[in-house]
């Protein structure tokens, strides 16, 4: 890179003699001649201007001597404690991106500064020029702005707010919402928001701000280079201000979901012989209360596809439909639960609803170019981990706390071997991996993204563990919601020790494996000594190849004209960034004459040499087969201790307030209780245990939200809308819950038999509130419940659901007899279609085009296009629920779409085949509605389909089908609008 | 306008009837709980009266992905001649290695155009001759130096992705005039995709309804228009009736699930589109002279004119916002090779653009539509890489053309180097609030309701955005 030497030694030091710019003066070095030239030329991009990056300031002694926003980075005397050095030594600075790197000789300039004392020409006191100039234009030409309009109020004495605007100091302190003057950034400046958007000054008390005076004030804060001077004290080092941290009160601390479940008896009612569960119980009596009552129960017909979709997101078969119809034992329908959930298929259906709670991808970074994936290696065996997990009914406390510490349940760093217990906790800490991190780019590795990361992470922590909305407070204490501004930053800080902000790991640098330390540096070993084995062989063959490479050239030269040979091997021989324009030219017009490919030279290899270099390559396969493969995961693990963390004003990294310590979320703690968190003692190995603290926290059987949340989110999936309807937000902006005690009574019995979710399941699915009808009914009630209650909040009939994408894709491959049930393992991939459409790559089965949607490349922002239309969501943070649209665009899709078309046709052939061949109307309109819809159709479904099958045959027959053919095409034309209807997309 | 509560606005964002019945039951818990007052939300895509009477109807933006230098194309800087070669007194924010910190002059020449004397540069021959139509602002300033940032800032008001874009929220208030056709339609490059693709035109928080739909510049305009393959004639009829059948019965003994009636009408519109989109791409009417206005038959100009061409007619069909790109890979990226490079773009881009706005003002469709040419920032004065220019969000250019925005207006002011707007500066919020006055809206009463918050296209709140009455030709009718 060519930087011109004299801009280097700009700014600052315009006073000092050019010639020292490059000097070292022998002896002790002082930091304006021998400091200031190295940083002015290597740093000040980033440190050496108002606002510089976090804080960093390096254009004086004594600004480099306060240290940046996390503390100081200097120890006199001691090079090695100093941060900058050791940042600067190790080669972090100036970030590896910028590719500019600090010779040797100057680092050591910079070491013997530090040994030496850290001597400054200048005593600290000094306000450079500048400085002085941006003061003296305050008092001249802002000052007396202020004066004229805004300290009626902003006054010295009873400042409104908070806020003095009466002098420069007074000014930059701020009001109580935190400063209003953003050095350098005028558009950040809550005071120019104010008076530029017209709310200040307010309406009568004087007239508004002229936009020459704006402009003034804009310039002079644009300028900055006033705030050092002015604020005598680290502005940081104070405490938090009301706003900041304003008081929970006990008032707040009575809000519904912020107490703990409170057990209420089971309510009496007067329909008892509809009570299956205590769920009934709680249902009934609201209803009861507005004289309505439970629909009729469901057919068997109805109740088997719903377990099954339920369970499972697939229709049930014929065969399996036939079965259960004719099992008239007492207990059928338990049996028929039970065996749904003891099977993978429940995982995979489960385990994609935690999955959109995750925000689970298997890509890293933005992934925002189609045609590039950036895979985050082993993602997948996270996604297998959560579908084995509920499989398996791992217990909800476990699962939580594996998924937030599970790194600290074990002692994976002085582990000799991994057991399959340490690879799952750690595995299971993929939880914490799938948040956009977008530092994996150098360009983008910033304090900035850093922290934009760690906010995804709070996000979807809070809104699926917690079920609340913590983001307002990342700017400023919750409006609506007793969260303290600070307690976002506490709670943000609990995760630092792992994702460190100040030591921040990029995505592709954090690689953990499914074996230990020990056992990867052997297999390394091994594979090194595999490498230099072939690399031994590549020379043989080399020498072997070399002779007939130069006949096989020498004999394309003589193609091309004399005078160009030379020139053109120099030009193909240059690498195709440094070729000139000659060069180029030459490239393009002989590249390929003279171009040898691999085949060919080895072609051209002939008797002796061929065999041997036959017998090389033979062994080069050889060894090449010994290899040891690696396997990646994505895990989250501690460094070592904990940094500084600062809440941020306004959520700006360009903005740090005071330190804060990890912590809890103040109103879920008791008045009387601290609500700080400390590292848990349970913690295995050398990790600092704040994770862990949190889990605990979050699993105590007394923690008012976490159950209610997780009983909630699984209520939400067995009937479309969960007693609280909010399910990532139960805060006040949230829905209140509609069965307030059925939610509390739900939470206790979920805590006390274990955080089992199976059992929950079955309790939901054998109450008469989940087996009653979905259809209109001969109910007396039914018509006024409708009327009063038509969002049917009080479920007075089972709500109809439409699948969700992947249920719908899955059902769609089912019923064509193509789903391939392979379980777990690397995700199935995709490929971008020129059209626009991501469809799944390879057509054939064998590459797993035909698994389960839950199996395909989950990528941010390019999910298969079939999915996307049916709302499938794209990954920002997380999912709490799919809103289903119904659009035009899913009209087209089932209508036209190869997938469904295809699907249908072969689901046709299908019912032709279990028909029994040969085309008998009759026959195939009963096959089809027993494949599609596990019934048989009433007489005037029947008549239709057979009427619509005759239409449809005769057009094809006029069209010169063959009888044979307009036949099978309009059984596929009827298969395909089955599958295309309502009864296909919902379930009753 | 119904009026909801959010429990239903929950239960409510599928295409079709909104239920305008409050549950009376759970009403009281409701109100004690809730802190915010309801507001209207929208669930289809019928027209809706903005909250005054609009000077617009459409709104057509040209995304000039990669950050178009102002400084050779709409911004020239005599200052920059006069320093060449020297380092920025105050020194620059930077953004990516290569950076020499030395002040480069245009290697463009530079001529003033029409009534206005607007300074355009020889790259834009074309939208030089139209300069007293377009009104200028050269004061913009943005927030992000990175493109995809920048690109969401620009459509979204904030660096994030997550939020819904301009057109998303102005399909959301205004709904579209024609009901066969989507209210939003995206207008991409066949090679590939602007990075950020489909962030370009997401609905974010809204229903998905609102989000973009991509057209295809050849075959089928929308996914799946047409099946695979060619049904003899009345099949497709005859399939839509019986489904329609189907699914009528199917309703009928489940009164009250307004998301079912939806999908029936869908499966109409679905076939009326098949029909109307396909006459919208059909340019074979079009006469000689238009196809040669826009270029569409050259091979440098044709494709970028083509989708300009097609972002007319379906304006003129009732479509509500049309977005069209460049073509994909940053083209107005010029890191090195600036002359060379930046002409390439500008040669693709100029003629479709100044066609695009003759166009509509022969037809008569300009008043009542919106053109708006714009990047995600500018360009730094200083070099990189010996003869590029490295991003700049403190200054950038952008215009706009009809809809009530002054003709001929040159707003705004760079400083003496061109590094930052230092007159009259115009933020993206403010630049937003401005299009959706245009359109009859106030951005700070467009709300819609999200985590716990109600969300404005221009984040009002936070970002203290205003509409700029100078850019317009008549009086405002909200700040």
């Amino acid at each position: 890179m060519k930087i011109n030497k004299l801009a280097r030694c700009k700014a600052l030091i315009v006073l000092l003699p050019v010639s020292l710019c490059a000097q070292i003066t022998a002896g002790t070095p002082v930091f304006e001649q021998d400091v200031l030239p190295i940083f002015s030329t290597y740093c000040f991009t980033c440190h050496g201007k108002s606002s510089p990056e976090l804080g960093m300031d390096l254009r004086t002694a004594s600004s480099v001597l306060r240290g940046s926003h996390n503390g100081p980075v200097i120890e006199k005397g001691s090079p090695d404690s100093s941060r900058l050095f050791q940042l600067v030594s190790k080669r972090l600075m100036p970030p590896p991106a910028f590719k500019s790197m600090v010779p040797e000789r100057e680092v050591e300039t910079i070491r013997r500064w530090i040994e030496t004392g850290a001597n400054s020409s200048q005593t600290g006191d000094e306000i450079p020029e500048v400085a002085r100039r941006q003061i003296s234009r305050f008092e001249k030409e802002i000052q007396p702005i202020f004066n004229a309009r805004c300290t009626g109020c902003h006054s010295s004495e009873a400042p409104q707010s908070g806020l003095d605007l009466t002098s420069l100091a007074a000014a930059l302190k701020g009001g109580n919402h935190g400063p209003v003057i953003t050095e350098g950034f005028s558009d950040k400046s809550i005071l120019i928001r104010q008076l530029q958007s017209g709310v200040m000054p307010p309406a009568g008390a004087g007239d508004p701000i002229r936009e020459t005076e704006l402009e003034l004030i804009r310039e002079w804060i644009d300028a900055g280079n006033f705030a050092d001077y002015i604020a005598v004290k680290n502005p940081l080092d104070r405490g938090f201000t009301e706003a900041e941290a304003p008081e929970v009160t006990a008032e707040d601390r009575r809000y519904w979901a912020f107490r703990k479940p409170v057990a209420a008896p089971e309510p009496s009612v007067k329909n008892k012989d509809r009570v299956q569960t205590p769920i009934d119980s709680f249902i009934l009596s609201a209803l009861e209360a507005r004289g309505l009552e439970l629909s009729p129960p469901a057919s068997r017909q109805a109740l088997l596809r719903r377990a099954y979709f339920d369970l499972w997101g697939l229709p049930p078969t014929p065969e399996d439909a036939q079965a259960f119809i004719e099992d008239t034992w007492p207990g059928a329908y338990e049996r028929l639960i039970d065996r749904l959930m003891d099977s993978p298929k429940y995982g995979e259906r489960w385990g994609r609803h935690w999955l959109d709670a995750v925000g689970y991808v298997d890509t890293t970074g933005k992934d925002f170019a189609v045609n590039v994936v950036q895979l985050a290696e082993g993602m997948w065996r996270y996604r297998d981990y959560v579908i084995r997990s509920f499989e398996n009914d791992k217990p909800w406390d476990r699962f939580l706390t594996e998924q937030f510490a599970g790194d600290e349940l074990v002692d994976w760093r002085n582990g000799e071997t991994y057991t399959p217990e340490i690879v799952e906790s750690l595995v299971a800490t993929g939880y914490l991996r799938t948040i956009l991190d977008v530092t994996n780019e150098d360009i983008s590795d910033r304090p900035l993204d850093r922290y934009d990361a760690l906010f995804g992470l709070l996000d979807k922590v809070s809104s699926s563990a917690l079920g609340m909305t913590l983001t307002c407070a990342r700017c400023h204490s919750h409006k609506f919601d007793p969260i303290p501004q600070r307690d976002y930053y506490r709670f943000l800080a609990l995760f630092t020790a792992a994702y460190n902000p100040s030591a921040w790991i990029q995505p592709k640098k954090r690689l953990h494996y499914t074996v230990s330390k020990s056992e990867r540096e052997e297999i390394e070993a091994h594979n090194k000594e595999i490498d230099t084995a072939v690399d031994k062989l590549a020379d043989d063959i080399e020498q072997i190849r070399e002779p007939y490479r130069e006949r096989l050239l020498a004999e394309k030269l003589e193609q091309l004209p004399e005078v160009v040979r030379a020139d053109t091997m120099l030009a193909v021989e240059t690498e195709a960034e440094e070729r000139d324009d000659i060069q180029k030219y030459l490239v393009e017009k002989f590249g390929a004459l003279v171009e040898i490919s691999e085949e060919e030279l080895d072609e051209s290899i002939i008797g002796e040499d061929r065999e041997a270099l036959l017998l090389l390559e033979k062994k080069v396969a050889t060894w090449n087969s010994y290899r040891r493969d690696l396997h990646q995961i994505q895990a989250l693990w501690d460094g070592d201790g904990l940094p500084t963390i600062r809440l941020l004003q306004r959520g700006s990294v360009e903005s740090p307030g005071p330190k804060v310590t990890p912590g809890f979320l103040t109103v879920l703690c008791d008045a009387d209780q601290d609500c700080s968190a400390k590292s848990s003692p349970n913690r295995v190995g050398a990790t600092q245990g704040y994770r862990l603290a949190l889990a605990e926290w979050l699993t105590d059987p007394n923690h008012p939200l976490t159950a209610r949340v997780i009983v909630n989110r699984i209520w939400q999936h067995h009937f479309g809308t969960g007693i609280v309807a909010t399910p990532g937000n139960f805060g006040s902006t949230g829905s209140p819950p509609s069965h307030p005690e059925l939610l509390d009574w739900l939470a206790i019995d979920f805590v006390n038999n274990g955080w089992k979710t199976k059992r929950l399941h079955k309790m939901i699915m054998l109450s008469a509130v989940y087996q009653q009808s979905s259809r209109r009914s001969r109910n007396p009630s039914y018509e006024r419940a409708a009327a009063e209650d038509p969002d049917n909040l009080l479920l007075w009939r089972m709500p109809i659901r439409r699948l969700e994408a992947e249920a719908l894709r899955d059902s769609i491959l089912a019923v064509a007899g193509r789903l391939d049930d392979t379980v777990g393992g690397p995700a199935v991939g995709l490929t971008p279609r020129p059209d626009g459409l991501q469809v799944v790559s390879g057509a054939e089965a064998a590459n797993g085009s035909e698994r389960r949607s839950v199996y395909l490349l989950a990528r941010r922002t390019w999910p298969l296009t079939f999915l996307t239309n049916f709302d499938f969501p794209i990954i920002d943070t997380a999912c709490t629920r799919r809103v289903p649209s119904a659009t035009p665009l899913q009209s087209l899709t089932v209508m036209n779409s190869e997938f469904v078309t295809g699907n249908a046709r072969e689901a046709a052939r299908r019912v032709a085949a279990l028909a029994g061949g040969g085309f008998d109307p009759h026959g195939l309109v009963n096959t089809t509605y027993g494949l599609l819809f596990s019934r048989k159709p009433s007489p005037q479904e029947s008549e239709i389909a057979l009427e619509h099958l005759e239409t449809q045959r005769q057009l094809y027959a006029k069209a010169n089908a063959t009888p044979e053919e307009a036949s099978e095409k309009s059984l596929e034309n009827l298969v395909h609008m089955l599958i295309s209807s309502n009864e296909f997309l919902y379930v009753d | 306008m119904p009026v909801l509560s959010r429990r239903s606005i929950l239960e409510l964002t599928s295409l079709g009837f909104g239920r305008v019945v409050l549950s009376r039951l759970l009403a009281d818990s409701r109100a004690a709980a809730s802190s915010n007052a309801p507001v209207p939300v929208y669930n289809n895509l019928r027209t809706r009266e903005g909250h005054f009477p609009g000077r617009a109807k459409a709104v057509i933006q040209l995304i000039q992905n990669g950050g178009p230098s102002q400084m050779d194309l709409f911004d020239p800087k005599p200052m920059l001649a006069k320093m060449a070669g020297k380092p920025h007194p105050d020194g620059v924010e930077i953004h990516q290695p290569g950076n020499e910190n030395t002040l480069m002059p245009t290697p463009f020449e530079f001529r003033k155009y029409g009534q206005c004397g607007m300074d355009i540069s020889e790259a834009l021959p074309h939208q030089a001759e139209i300069a007293d139509k377009l009104c200028f602002i050269r004061s913009m300033h943005t927030e992000h130096n990175n493109h995809l940032e920048g690109l969401n800032m620009l459509l979204t008001c904030k660096i994030f992705p997550g939020r819904p874009v301009m057109g998303a929220w102005i399909s959301y208030a205004l709904g579209t005039e024609n009901q066969n056709l989507p209210a939003y339609v995206v207008l991409r490059d066949p090679k590939g995709y602007t990075i950020g693709a489909k962030q370009l035109w997401a609905n974010g928080y809204l229903p998905a309804l609102y989000q973009g739909v991509e057209f295809n510049m050849s075959g089928t305009p929308v996914h799946h228009l047409e099946p695979p393959e060619p049904l003899p004639p009345g099949v497709q009829r005859g399939n839509l009736d019986y489904l329609a059948r189907l699914n009528r019965m199917h309703s009928d003994s489940r009164p009250g699930e307004t998301e079912l009636e939806s999908r029936i009408e869908n499966f109409e519109l679905a076939a009326r589109m098949q029909v109307e989109a396909m006459d919208v791409l059909d340019i074979s009417n079009e006469p000689a002279s238009v196809r040669k206005l826009y270029a569409v038959d050259d091979p440098v100009r044709g494709a970028y004119g083509m989708r300009c061409l097609m972002a007319r007619r379906l304006v003129e069909a009732g479509v509500r916002f049309v977005q069209v790109t460049t073509r994909p890979g940053q083209p107005w990226d010029q890191h090195n090779n600036l002359k060379k490079s930046l002409t390439r773009i500008a040669t693709e881009t100029d003629q479709g653009t100044a066609a695009l706005v003759r166009d509509l003002e022969e037809r008569g469709l300009l008043d009542s539509t919106i053109v708006m040419w714009a990047g995600e920032f500018g360009r730094l004065p200083t070099t990189q890489n010996a003869d590029g220019r490295d991003h700049n969000r403190n200054a950038f250019t952008l215009w706009f053309a009809g809809g009530g925005f002054k003709e001929g207006l040159i707003y705004g002011e760079t400083d003496d180097l061109g590094y930052k707007s230092v007159v009259d500066r115009v933020s993206v919020p403010d630049m937003i609030a401005t299009v959706l006055h245009q359109l009859g809206l106030d951005h700070r009463k467009t709300l819609y309701p999200h985590g716990g918050r109600m969300e404005t296209p221009s984040d009002v709140t936070v970002t203290g955005a205003r509409v700029i009455g100078d850019l317009v030709s008549h009086d405002l009718q909200a700040a």
